[in-house]
């Protein structure tokens, strides 16, 4: 056993002195790095000095500019933490944020790495979906580079820094379309945000949203309407209704109905104010593909169930099952 | 509430914000459920792309970012893989004794608060007593700043260029010392210290011992006399050389003596 230590031991040494030197060949130093590190653990039960290995050998190899074969190595260190059971904290995550940072951008394995810390921080850590911190640097990292999609994806799921982020790519993304379409923009970060139980989010990231909006158009057109007892109030845009939508839908939500998830006490809302704003802003609303997380939110906020819609083969199954409760 | 017209948006703002006013409040507006309660794997809903919407524009060139957007998130570090500017960080200590540590050529996008933090603790350390990245806290304007944010996220996207060339100013608090323990360097690389992680079978003790430093109060009081009669069985039947056995042991004693 002693004598694979020290085989092990000489491996690790000659791959430290090569990224030392800065002299070596990415491909060979990567696979080499990545079976002595398995060799440590495995074999010596050894993670400290694997993990190690694999960071500073990931790091050498991207900043020799071989995104693959760093990416690889990456990776590889990203299966180790979760052999190794490792949790979550500011050591173990700063090491992957680190070396997601270090990633070349429009490398194709980050995506897998972002996915690997993700999924190890989710299966070790307190937060199932994943670590927010984690998600909202892999979301700015992907804000930073214009992809919107799998931006939006990681900061809806981050931190309370994460809405001012994502508005801002939001925002430029508008800056590049007609004044008339700032709703829409504005809405694929207040929805999402709502549609996760998070008002503090999508609030933050509304008022950035208008913010930005205003500073940029001094001459835009508002005006502050306020309640005269408890001085609630909004800045309504008679040019953008839907932006009005989401205002009034924000502080509509506050005075929903909780859910049983929520409290023990069964606190009432209004909902006939969910109605008579989704009836105000009917034609505007059509056609935006909204219906389904305009449905959702109804039943999140104000425990109203969507209309029930004709079902034929749910009545069907329901007759044969024999037991169908259809009203 | 006839569907033909629509009521203008200020009159109805005005009605509405009045309802609005009078309902009671059920919710803050700062609620949030806890993360800690989403699902495993959850995905977030997102909204479908726009139809007849211009695609998002990828930063314009690699080499320097677009100056008419600057509203573009962190655009002065859009180059993520090269290291992009760099500032020095002046850190104070909040409270006596009086110190003030310099930190140059630090690259503002990839620079986060744990680096900083790692690369004080050595010059707040004695010979005596070592200062870990996590008994350290560092504050900007006042206010502590998280582990894993870089620096050109704590200065904001406007304080990019004004911290790459003046510098930046922060402070810090040591909230954590710990006594020297010789074991502990694992970092040296040295053989001799090398050992007590071969030792450490069992994965979850291995991570713990590696990865946090403040795990020993009553780590003796746990150790009976009983555990190192195991270890040391262990460690023979490990190494197969009853010398180097005995003196793993030792270390390993003696580091825990020392603590």
């Amino acid at each position: 056993m002693s004598r694979l230590l020290k085989t092990n031991e000489a491996g690790i040494a000659r791959i430290r002195k090569s990224i030392a030197s800065g002299d070596f060949d990415c491909y060979a130093i990567s696979l080499d790095a990545k079976a002595k590190a398995i060799q440590r653990y495995s074999k010596l039960g050894d993670f400290p000095t694997a993990i190690d290995l694999l960071n500073d050998v990931a790091h050498a190899i991207f900043k020799a500019g071989k995104g693959s074969s760093g990416g690889d190595v990456a990776n590889e260190l990203m299966a180790t933490y979760k052999v190794a059971k490792l949790e979550p904290d500011a050591t173990s995550k700063g090491r992957v944020l680190a070396l997601l940072r270090a990633f070349p951008s429009g490398e194709p394995s980050r995506k897998t790495f972002i996915g690997e810390i993700i999924s190890w921080s989710g299966q070790f850590g307190k937060f199932p979906a994943g670590d927010p911190e984690l998600h909202h640097a892999a979301g700015s990292l992907y804000a930073q580079e214009r992809l919107v999609g799998p931006a939006e994806h990681h900061l809806v799921l981050g931190t309370k820094d994460s809405p001012d982020v994502l508005v801002r790519l939001q925002y430029a993304w508008y800056r590049k379309n007609d004044s008339h379409t700032a709703p829409f923009f504005c809405a694929r970060s207040v929805l999402p945000y709502l549609l996760m139980r998070n008002l503090r989010s999508a609030n933050a990231a509304y008022d950035r949203f208008v913010a930005l909006l205003t500073t940029d158009n001094p001459n835009l057109g508002t005006q502050e309407v306020r309640g005269s007892v408890n001085a609630c109030k909004l800045r309504v845009f008679p040019s953008l209704p839907l932006l009005n939508f989401l205002g009034f839908m924000l502080l509509a939500v506050q005075r929903g109905t909780l859910s049983p998830e929520e409290t023990d006490q069964i606190k009432r809302g209004d909902e006939r104010l969910w109605r008579e704003l989704i009836m105000q802003y009917k034609q505007d609303l059509e056609g935006l593909g909204w219906e389904s997380t305009l449905e959702t939110i109804a039943r999140m906020y104000f425990q109203i169930e969507p209309p029930r819609k004709f079902d034929m083969m749910g009545t069907l199954l329901s007759q044969m099952m024999g037991g169908g409760s259809r009203r | 509430m006839a569907a033909a017209a629509k009521r203008p948006e200020l009159q109805f703002g005005q009605d509405f914000i009045a309802k609005l006013d009078a309902a009671k409040v059920t919710r803050q507006a700062d609620y949030v459920k806890d993360p800690r309660t989403y699902y495993k794997g959850q995905v977030p809903t997102l909204l479908p792309t726009v139809q007849n919407i211009n695609p998002p524009t990828k930063p314009s060139t690699s080499s320097s970012a677009d100056p008419t957007t600057s509203s573009a998130p962190s655009s002065s570090s859009s180059s993520s893989s090269s290291s992009g500017p760099s500032t020095t960080v002046t850190l104070s200590a909040l409270k006596p004794p009086k110190a003030t540590h310099s930190l140059p050529s630090l690259p503002l996008s990839t620079t986060s608060i744990l680096h900083l933090k790692s690369k004080l603790g050595p010059l707040l350390s004695t010979p005596q007593t070592r200062v870990p990245a996590s008994g350290i806290r560092i504050l900007y304007k006042r206010k502590p700043v998280s582990d894993a944010k870089v620096l050109s996220e704590v200065v904001g996207e406007e304080g990019v260029g004004k911290a790459a060339a003046e510098g930046l100013e922060m402070s810090f608090m040591v909230t954590k010392e710990e006594p020297v323990v010789a074991a502990e360097a694992r970092d040296d690389g040295e053989p001799a210290v090398e050992v007590p992680d071969v030792e450490m079978e069992d994965s979850a003790a291995a991570a713990a011992a590696a990865t946090s430093t403040t795990t020993t109060t009553s780590l003796k009081s746990a150790l009976t006399n009983g555990f190192w009669g195991d270890l040391q069985e262990f460690l023979l039947q490990r190494l197969k050389d009853e010398g180097q056995a005995k003196e793993a042991l030792a270390v390993f004693r003696e580091a825990v003596e020392k603590r």
